[in-house]
């Protein structure tokens, strides 16, 4: 029975950096509008994968991001699939560069946020402005990449935070 | 189950390039096969409508402090327009009383009825645009409401859009300022009908406006009714732009800002004449 219960809470620990990233999808969807901005939200389940996939890649799976980006694609009204898409390559450049962050400091993690959401802030502009044959003012989003840059260093810190107070630590690899 | 390191990698590049083209296939089939992506996506915001509703007060409050201090910041300059306009209302105040008389009494004069009357249901907006190339909120009624699809949403101030996406506890409105939103509407003086087109700007465009317009930069622009989907008359922007560049209208919502908005229940009102059957002093067998 305690052996049930701690495997239980286990498995649940488990579930944390997914749960994590479903949270900050809802509430970046949530109507949070900054005067003189418009509408710029950040993304914040791309900087959760992020995270995740660099520093618990054990938790934090290819579905696991995958249906992430889904969750966030059907809340939103944007074109289904897209972030779906984003935060699969986000996983997968991550998890391939995980070494080379794993031993670094905040600073390259940060820069190697800021290049990942460069990229994903690129893609969707490319897919919007192909799916609606329309040429999109790209500023909001010049905006958006702004605001995320400087969201990160606080998302960083909760999600690790997080990590050291629930999660055990990761099996070396 | 272990499996050898050089199959365990094949197998999860396989993963990957999988997911991959299940993910662009989805947004192909999102531009394909519409209909079906909103019914998944009615179900899944009908799921989440309960989250949503609770994580979007504590941020609305977050919202709202940051405009509270952005307004400390500029309450001196809002307070001279304010000033201003609050004098300017009060003559327009006079003017409409009179008018109302007017209309009432030419109304008599030729025994026309009383307008149809609409009823309203409001919704607090729990979610909004969808990235950057939409321009949507999401608001937390839906079908058991009694909203329907195509209905006009109004916010404080006028015309906010059109309900899209329809759920049993929630709906996604389709801004006035988003690309695909088309709006028939007519400038208030004068009557001419021209349509409203958004382009993810915070200005939309006014098109097809006939040849004898002559739109002037502080006119009002209001729905036109035509299509059957509105009522007539509902104040949509003002036009702050006549030029090279189009003619553009500023939204009198400030779209940045909504927290509730009033979905009118105007399509079953003319169908059914359901307020008649509801009201029969005002129906038009009684009138004298």
């Amino acid at each position: 029975m305690k052996i049930g219960l701690a495997l239980a809470a286990r498995r649940l620990h488990g579930l944390l950096p997914v749960l994590s990233c479903l949270m900050l999808a809802i509430i970046g969807t949530a109507p949070l509008e900054l005067p003189h901005f418009g509408p710029v939200g950040p993304v914040l389940a791309l900087m959760a994968v992020f995270y995740w996939s660099i520093f618990r890649a054990d938790l934090m799976t290819m579905l696991g991001a995958f249906s992430i980006g889904l969750v966030v694609d059907l809340l939103s009204g944007g074109p289904i699939g897209l972030h779906a898409v984003l935060l699969l390559l986000t996983h997968a450049l991550a998890v391939s560069q995980r070494r080379v962050f794993l031993g670094s400091s905040f600073l390259v993690n940060w820069w190697g946020y800021g290049m990942v959401a460069l990229g994903a802030a690129f893609v969707s502009w490319s897919v919007a402005c192909l799916l609606n044959w329309y040429l999109h003012d790209p500023r909001p989003l010049l905006a958006q990449l702004g605001l995320s840059l400087g969201l990160y260093p606080l998302v960083y810190w909760l999600l690790s935070r997080l990590e050291r107070r629930l999660l055990r630590p990761a099996l070396p690899i | 189950m272990r499996l050898a390191a050089p199959i365990k990698a094949l197998v999860q590049r396989f993963a990957f390039l999988l997911l991959l083209a299940a993910g662009i296939g989805l947004i192909l089939l999102g531009r394909i096969d519409r209909p079906a992506v909103e019914r998944v996506r009615a179900v899944v915001v009908d799921v989440f409508e309960p989250v949503l509703t609770a994580v979007s007060q504590p941020v609305a409050f977050v919202s709202h402090v940051v405009g509270a201090i952005d307004d400390l910041i500029f309450a001196h300059e809002e307070n001279v327009r304010l000033r201003a306009e609050n004098a300017r209302l009060l003559q327009w105040q006079d003017v409409a009383r009179r008018l109302e008389q007017d209309n009432a009494s030419l109304r008599r004069l030729l025994s026309a009825g009383p307008d149809l009357g609409h009823s309203f249901v409001t919704g607090r907006v729990i979610a909004d645009g969808g990235g950057l190339f939409v321009r949507t909120a999401l608001i937390n009624i839906g079908t058991r409401d009694g909203v329907r699809k195509g209905q006009a949403v109004i916010g404080e101030g006028g015309y906010a859009g059109r309900v899209a996406d329809l759920g049993q506890r929630a709906a996604r409105i389709l801004l006035l300022t988003d690309m695909n939103s088309r709006l028939p509407v007519m400038l208030q003086e004068g009557g001419h009908r021209a349509v409203l087109s958004g382009d993810n700007s915070p200005q939309p465009k006014l098109e097809y406006l006939p040849a004898g317009a002559r739109p002037l930069v502080g006119q009002t622009v209001v729905t036109s009714g035509d299509g059957g989907q509105f009522p007539a008359g509902i104040p949509v922007g003002e036009i702050v732009q006549v030029g090279d560049g189009g003619i553009r209208v500023r939204p009198f919502v400030d779209l940045g800002r909504m927290d509730f908005l009033r979905v009118v229940q105007f399509e079953e009102t003319r169908l059914d004449g359901e307020e008649y059957a509801r009201d029969p002093a005002r129906s038009p067998a009684r009138r004298p």
